[in-house]
């Protein structure tokens, strides 16, 4: 489905991502993790074709992602505020999108149904702008949002940040859900090595730009990212 | 102590931020403005001085009338160019500081403005030029006067301002009352040249009035001292803008125009509901006021050049305020406008309809100055389609270029936050090439034919008008990772 060939960039001669091969496949929930500045968001958004790379590139479906735009019908993705209308409500800001989208009113309202577990009743007919919600609710407001068009492939930056707890887990059901019905494609970054073991088949961990561990998720897979993470109490537990 | 470590913070905010290590041309070009302005000021001031020496018998008195004009002019300047003072408080509220002392701080800020040594380096030039008839002590006290009547308009200025951040009206109220004053004036219905002489008069006869100023002053302090202290904790200098809530919620015509329609609508709701924006909207009447500066001089009238130059601003004086950043508006959603869809001609196009359409009302408005002759009529007509034609996609090309991001939550009023240089230069092409297509049918005396070719040439825009909206589409898909990155910076 994505495929990163030999992609690089670097920020004024420093090197912020280099990955040589690297293939996701079609229904594959892929989490992504790594310390700050270990290069997730950038690889994200190399793969939104947000930003160039220096040398090589991203295959979405075999086409290249800044090459053609293809990609934008099949692919939803929130990273961060950049990605929401701070002046629209957010009925206004699903409606645009849903718009832009060829999604019709009764298929958006089909949705909201569907979802409703998922805001509470914090979101919705709340006469409020984007900007004027807390940062919690803004996510879920932006993740709903790359939600809308029923992507093949959804694209999340640090979903689990900033939410409450009974948010979470509902993220964690609703992440689950959709890739279990749907299919999905997904890829996920985040700091919460428990929720990202739970949500996702494989994790590859990023260090300084580069791919240093790729794991399929298994049973002891929280170990041995936390071990990874911090190799002195993964050490004290063994002896 | 603690008001030099505050100091030497300041200090090094303002040599630490992002604007302080911008480009080092525009500050020497701004600088250079501003010297020029300078010198213009104190040859105004020496001018006016000798002249009234010249040719008044009491040129004291005639001085004095003029006295409340030169404080609400300062009132004015002051209110349209300083900055409000601010600096980061959050960080300080929480240490050992005594919350007072914090406000008194934040309250000296505006003593050492560089804008203040101009309205005394006025006078000071007024004064040189009356030497003769000046005896030392009117001479200090109108000193006096002036030093006091700043410092009491300094502070009524920011006290005005600082209302305004939460409640928007007070701006429009303020606009609006001194447009009230200047016109009862003008009318005859109030007389502030004999008040103002009463007034001054006054403190020339008994200097010991300028304690009444020096009251105002420490009224205007104490004014902007509540305001800060009840409001320190900056959330009720937030976000609020509670009142426009649902503005245009429900225009529903727009939808029909499918993908554009949606793009156009939200440019909308963006123009309405930001504060920035909002202000450039309330001000785009002004644009069509632009005639009556120079209409009523039949000197104007015969040169043909200066009103093609008016006709264009006239019509498109909004769009190339706004249109030069049509890009840069969006910055705080860019990346979803790069993410979410594929269509990015349609994107454009939204823009250049409105750009149209805004420039259609103006223009229609604009008619009733064929009371100053159907040439201005013809003018303005075929510098309208220019407009609509050549300019309007001009400007989509170059506001490619703007890359820094907006910060659309405060007012546009002499706000130059995201606006580089470039922004002068780029608008004298919009300005200049119409000129210099009907200059060679100026000089062999073809004006007609040279208004004609100007319009020609516009509804030739409209008619390749698809053709070169594809240029700047391709244009913008080569410029769109710089500017995603540039309004990602913030």
């Amino acid at each position: 489905m994505i495929h990163i060939d030999n992609l690089s960039k670097a920020y004024n001669t420093v090197k912020v991502l280099d990955i040589e091969q690297l293939e996701i496949p079609q229904g594959e929930s892929f989490g992504l993790v790594g310390n700050n500045g270990a290069g997730k968001t950038t690889l994200f958004r190399l793969i939104l074709d947000l930003i160039k790379a220096d040398k090589g590139q991203v295959l979405s479906k075999n086409i290249a992602v800044h090459a053609d735009s293809q990609w934008k019908n099949y692919t939803g993705s929130f990273l961060d505020e950049g990605f929401l209308i701070d002046f629209l409500k957010p009925e206004e800001y699903f409606k645009f999108i849903a718009d832009i989208n060829g999604v019709t009113k009764e298929e958006l309202q089909a949705f909201y149904n569907d979802f409703a577990d998922f805001f509470g009743d914090e979101i919705l007919n709340k006469n409020k702008y984007v900007r004027d919600f807390s940062k919690g609710n803004q996510k879920k407001i932006g993740i709903f949002g790359a939600i809308i068009s029923q992507p093949e492939v959804l694209i999340l930056d640090e979903p689990f940040a900033n939410l409450d707890p009974s948010s979470q887990i509902r993220l964690k059901m609703l992440l689950k859900d959709l890739h279990q019905k749907k299919n999905l494609t997904m890829l996920i970054s985040s700091h919460d090595l428990n929720h990202i073991a739970e949500v996702s088949e494989r994790i590859v961990i990023l260090e300084k730009g580069e791919v240093v561990k790729d794991l399929l998720t298994s049973d002891d897979t929280l170990g041995e990212l936390e071990g990874y993470f911090n190799p002195e109490a993964a050490v004290k537990a063994e002896s | 102590m603690q008001k030099f470590t505050l100091l030497s913070h300041q200090w090094k905010a303002a040599t630490r931020s992002a604007s302080a290590s911008k480009s080092a041309g525009i500050k020497v070009f701004m600088g250079f403005v501003f010297f020029i302005l300078f010198l213009e000021l104190l040859g105004g001031g020496f001018y006016v001085g000798s002249k009234l020496a010249e040719s008044s018998a009491n040129p004291i008195a005639d001085l004095m009338r003029y006295g409340l004009y030169f404080f609400l002019a300062i009132l004015l300047f002051r209110y349209m160019l300083q900055k409000l003072p601010t600096f980061m408080v959050k960080p300080y509220l929480v240490l050992p500081i005594k919350k007072s002392k914090l406000v008194n701080f934040m309250l000296t800020k505006p003593l050492f403005n560089s804008l203040n040594i101009l309205p005394l380096s006025f006078v000071l030039a007024i004064t040189l030029g009356l030497h003769k008839q000046m005896d030392a002590y009117s001479f200090w006290v109108i000193v006096g006067t002036v030093m006091t009547g700043d410092l009491f308009v300094n502070y009524l200025s920011i006290y005005i301002k600082r209302v305004q951040i939460k409640h928007e009206y007070v701006f429009y109220l303020f606009l609006a009352s001194v447009a009230a004053l200047l016109f009862l004036d003008q009318f005859g219905i109030i007389d502030l040249q004999a008040f103002s002489s009463l007034v001054f008069m006054q403190v020339i006869e008994q200097p010991l009035y300028l304690l009444i100023g020096l009251l105002l002053f420490a009224m205007a302090y104490y004014l902007n001292f509540q305001l800060l202290y009840n409001h320190f904790s900056l959330e009720d200098f937030g976000k609020g803008d509670t009142n426009q809530r649902s503005s245009l919620e429900n225009l529903n015509y727009l939808d029909r125009f499918g993908k554009i329609g949606t793009f156009a609508l939200l440019e909308l709701k963006m123009c309405v509901r930001n504060k920035r924006t909002r202000t450039m909207l309330f001000m785009a009447p002004l644009f069509l006021l632009y005639g009556l500066f120079f209409y009523n001089d039949p000197k104007y009238l015969e040169m043909n050049g200066f009103l093609i130059f008016v006709g264009l601003f006239i019509s498109g004086g909004f769009m190339m305020s706004f249109g030069l950043y049509f890009f840069a508006w969006e910055s705080g959603h860019f990346d979803l406008v790069l993410t979410a869809n594929n269509t990015y001609k349609d994107y454009i196009k939204a823009k250049y309809y409105l750009m149209m359409s805004t420039s259609t009302v103006i223009y229609l408005l604009s008619t009733f100055y064929v009371f100053y002759g159907i040439e201005i009529l013809i003018i303005n007509s075929m510098c309208f389609l220019f407009n609509i034609g050549v300019n309007s996609l001009l400007l989509l090309y170059f506001a490619t270029n703007n890359n820094q991001h907006m910060d659309l939550s405060k007012g546009s009023a002499f706000n130059y936050q995201g606006v580089g240089g470039r922004h002068f230069v780029l608008m004298i092409p919009l300005l200049v090439i119409p000129l210099f297509i009907y200059l060679p049918f100026g000089l062999f005396d073809q004006a007609n034919l040279g208004f004609a070719v100007i319009g020609i040439l516009g509804v030739l825009g409209l008619l390749f008008r698809e053709k070169l909206l594809d240029i700047i589409t391709q244009r913008f898909i080569e410029k769109r990772y710089q500017m995603s990155e540039g309004f990602r910076n913030k």
